[in-house]
């Protein structure tokens, strides 16, 4: 089995894991705090991030315990062969529903604002191919181009919130304090889940260079998409209410659309889509790839590059067969949040007690 | 050796095979083969519910006239029909009506008939709201003739009429002459429940177009409308940044005043009994631009003019507002206000219910900031 030899500095791992982040966690936000808990369905978010610190602390914990094995290398070590290895099938098979997931979500937007003709096949087969390309470079290659976009799509991506609140009503957000039974806590479950994307570091940990450094690079990179993701949250809250926020079915991008510069540009809509899409398609690139290298270490055959390309028709197939129309994406967003609450805080949390009590790594 | 060859044959193989499959391929189109639509009307038909028309501009004449000429062109734009059982069935026949493909992305102006408006403008703008083109700032009018009229003039300036409304409302000192409302936000007051939307009226008028009022809604239907003395009443209580007010004063003098600013501040209250009561406190600031008889604002006129005021937009507001209880109409957004105070309790209530019942305590502070170039 070929291992990958190269390493990533803690720049590179924060730009890749802000990529992943925001590109999976910002797209149906709103929708999600703005239907689990209304106007001040924020609040959701905030408590979820704390939660995610929480998960980051836990991921640096086990980074350091087994600072040269991926999760699939020390699960069999914690949990025994067998249900090491199961645990560790689960883990992929939870990265195959978001690499599904979040493709078909790309296909939908793009059908939905750009290419109305083009069949559901052909876009799937159009968007995996670029996601197994970059997969296909390993995960310096992923970081780089992470790093490489991050410049003019975080640019691009902050002046489309900013503009975004020009037609902001503050009484739209408002009550601000209202505590309405267990909504906030229940929709923080609903809302936790753009951190699921922090999962991918119990696979890429073992390649950190400067392992010191992965703790503080973690946070930074989780707090950056928060603070993006908290504002397009507000903004678009404030400019729909929590009502008018559910009837659409891609709110920010809707709300980057209505965003403009009188006289000058009609909308930001263009410029935050195609940043979303390019932060995204990277994201996929990563997430295939931990599945690839998660699946070449899982059964100790072949490397991560041929599973790049054994993968590829599963994939294609699963999203064929799951997720050829978006009411489909839609019913599964739902199982997709609770299973990965459970399974990105609770993996990481039982991996880390049971090797407390086995005094093991 | 082997493996690896294979391996970027696959490579190959797959690039050359998403080549094949560029997805522009099923969405090319020539640029000249679209209509770019620039308005849209709804009506009721004749034979059908629904009547849609497209104003589509033609392209060789929205090229500027050479310096020194006039604009050259009889007019710059056509008009296409279709009616239909559905807006779908209506926007087909559009489509079936002309060779090039209908393009909504550059519409500027959606126009609705009287007659559609009083019916559930919620339903009729589902289908151009779902249309994933139409640029969500789009501006959304009501007129009280026949719209196909409307949109067919020809202007004086010769613009097409979706840009022509579009420049209307940009202009700032337009703002509380005419109140303008957006397609998104039509959608969201719509959905929130809280607030009631208004739409600009639109008519013809010395071969042009102007707002002439503000038709409210209760809910999704148009129940009435404001002339242009109480919209702008209507825009000193929604907060206007630019506006005017000329005030009868009561010795029979008239004072007129410019660059009105305006803000409010509305708080509810619940009595012990139930009754609800809304505090409107408008604080008015604004300029001298006309004294008549001609004269010196000195402190005393200042205050007394200011009294006036105060007393006759109070008395402005009050008649607006009874209005548009009878109306049962809040384009103000009183339930908001309600709701954000008392979130539990409207829960419980149903607002449409609520809001002729309520009372309102209304105080208006007015101030003169400026009188221009003479004292």
């Amino acid at each position: 089995m070929l291992q990958e030899k190269t390493g990533i500095g803690p720049g590179l791992l924060f730009m890749v894991l802000y990529t992943g982040l925001f590109g999976y966690g910002v797209m149906q936000s709103p929708y999600v705090a703005a239907r689990y808990m209304g106007n001040n369905g924020y609040w959701g978010f905030f408590l979820a991030f704390i939660l995610a610190v929480g998960l980051i602390v836990l991921l640096h914990v086990l980074g350091k315990k087994f600072p040269q094995k991926s999760i699939i290398q020390y699960l069999p070590d914690v949990c025994g062969i067998i249900p090491g290895k199961i645990l560790g099938s689960l883990y992929l098979l939870f990265i195959i529903f978001e690499i599904t997931w979040t493709s078909s979500l790309i296909v939908q937007q793009s059908e939905t604002y750009f290419l109305f003709r083009t069949p559901t096949s052909v876009l799937m087969l159009l968007y995996l191919g670029i996601s197994a390309y970059i997969a296909h470079q390993g995960i310096e290659g992923i970081t780089r181009l992470a790093a490489f976009v991050f410049p003019v799509t975080f640019v691009l991506i902050v002046l489309s919130v900013f503009f975004s609140f020009q037609n902001f009503e503050l009484d739209n957000i408002r009550p601000i304090f209202f505590i309405d039974g267990a909504k906030i806590p229940r929709g923080t479950v609903q809302m936790f889940y753009p951190f699921f994307a922090l999962s991918t570091v119990l696979m890429i940990h073992p390649y950190l260079t400067d392992k010191q450094q992965g703790l503080k690079t973690m946070l930074g990179a989780a707090l950056l998409s928060f603070v993006i993701i908290f504002l397009v949250i507000i903004s678009a809250i404030g400019n729909y209410s929590a009502p008018g926020v559910l009837r659409y079915g891609w709110p920010v991008i809707e709300v980057t659309r209505k965003a403009n510069l009188p006289f000058l540009l009609q909308t930001f809509g263009l410029f935050f889509t195609a940043s979303w899409l390019t932060l995204t398609l990277t994201a996929t690139g990563l997430f295939y790839y931990v599945l690839a290298e998660g699946s070449a270490q899982l059964l100790s055959v072949l490397n991560y590059k041929w599973f790049t390309l054994i993968l590829f028709p599963v994939i294609y197939f699963v999203m064929m067969l799951l997720f050829s129309g978006v009411i489909e994406v839609h019913y599964a967003f739902t199982y997709y949040r609770l299973i990965g609450f459970v399974l990105t805080l609770g993996l990481p949390f039982f991996v880390w007690i049971l090797s407390v009590i086995k005094n093991t790594g | 050796m082997k493996i690896r060859m294979l391996r970027k044959a696959l490579v190959i193989i797959m690039f050359f095979s998403i080549m094949t499959f560029t997805a522009g391929c099923w969405d090319a189109e020539e640029i000249n083969r679209r209509g770019v639509a620039d308005a849209v009307f709804f009506d009721a038909g004749n034979a059908n519910p629904i009547k849609i028309g497209v104003s589509v501009p033609i392209p060789g004449t929205q090229i500027p006239p050479v310096q020194g000429t006039s604009q050259q062109f009889e007019k710059r734009h056509f008009i296409v029909l279709g009616e239909g059982e559905s807006v779908l069935e209506a926007w087909t026949e559009v489509q079936s009506n002309v060779a090039s493909d209908i393009f909504f992305g550059q519409i500027r102006s959606i126009v609705l008939s009287e007659d559609v408006a009083r019916g559930d403008i919620n339903d009729l703008l589902e289908f151009i709201g779902r249309f994933p083109l139409i640029p969500p700032s789009t501006n959304v009018l009501v007129t009280k003739g026949d719209p196909e009229k409307l949109l067919e003039l020809k202007n004086e300036g010769n613009y097409i009429p979706g840009n022509y409304i579009d420049f209307y409302f940009q202009v700032p000192g337009k703002r509380t002459l005419a109140l303008p409302m957006n397609l998104w936000r039509v959608n969201s007051l719509l959905d929130k429940k809280w607030q009631d939307p208004y739409l600009p009226i639109i008519e013809q008028s010395q071969d042009n177009y102007r707002i002439a009022g503000t038709a409210v809604f209760s809910g999704s239907r148009m129940v009435g409308e404001l002339d242009m003395d109480e919209t702008q009443t209507l825009a000193l209580i929604r907060g206007a940044d630019v506006g005017y007010l000329t005030m009868p004063l009561s010795d029979g003098k008239m004072v007129a005043l410019y660059k009105i600013k305006s803000q409010t501040k509305i708080n509810p209250t619940v009595s012990n009994t139930g009754i609800i009561t809304f505090n409107v406190k408008t604080k008015i600031a604004g300029g001298v631009v006309e004294s008549q008889p001609r004269r010196e604002i000195s402190m005393d006129e200042k205050k007394k003019i200011e009294k006036e005021a105060e007393d006759l937009t109070k008395r402005k507001i009050e008649n607006l507002l009874v209005k548009l209880q009878g109306l049962n109409s809040d384009p103000v957004g009183f339930g908001g206000k309600y709701r954000i105070k008392y979130p539990q309790q409207w829960e419980k209530i149903d607002w449409r219910q609520v809001y002729p019942t309520v009372r309102f305590n209304i105080d208006t502070e007015f101030s003169i900031k400026s009188t221009g170039l003479f004292r």
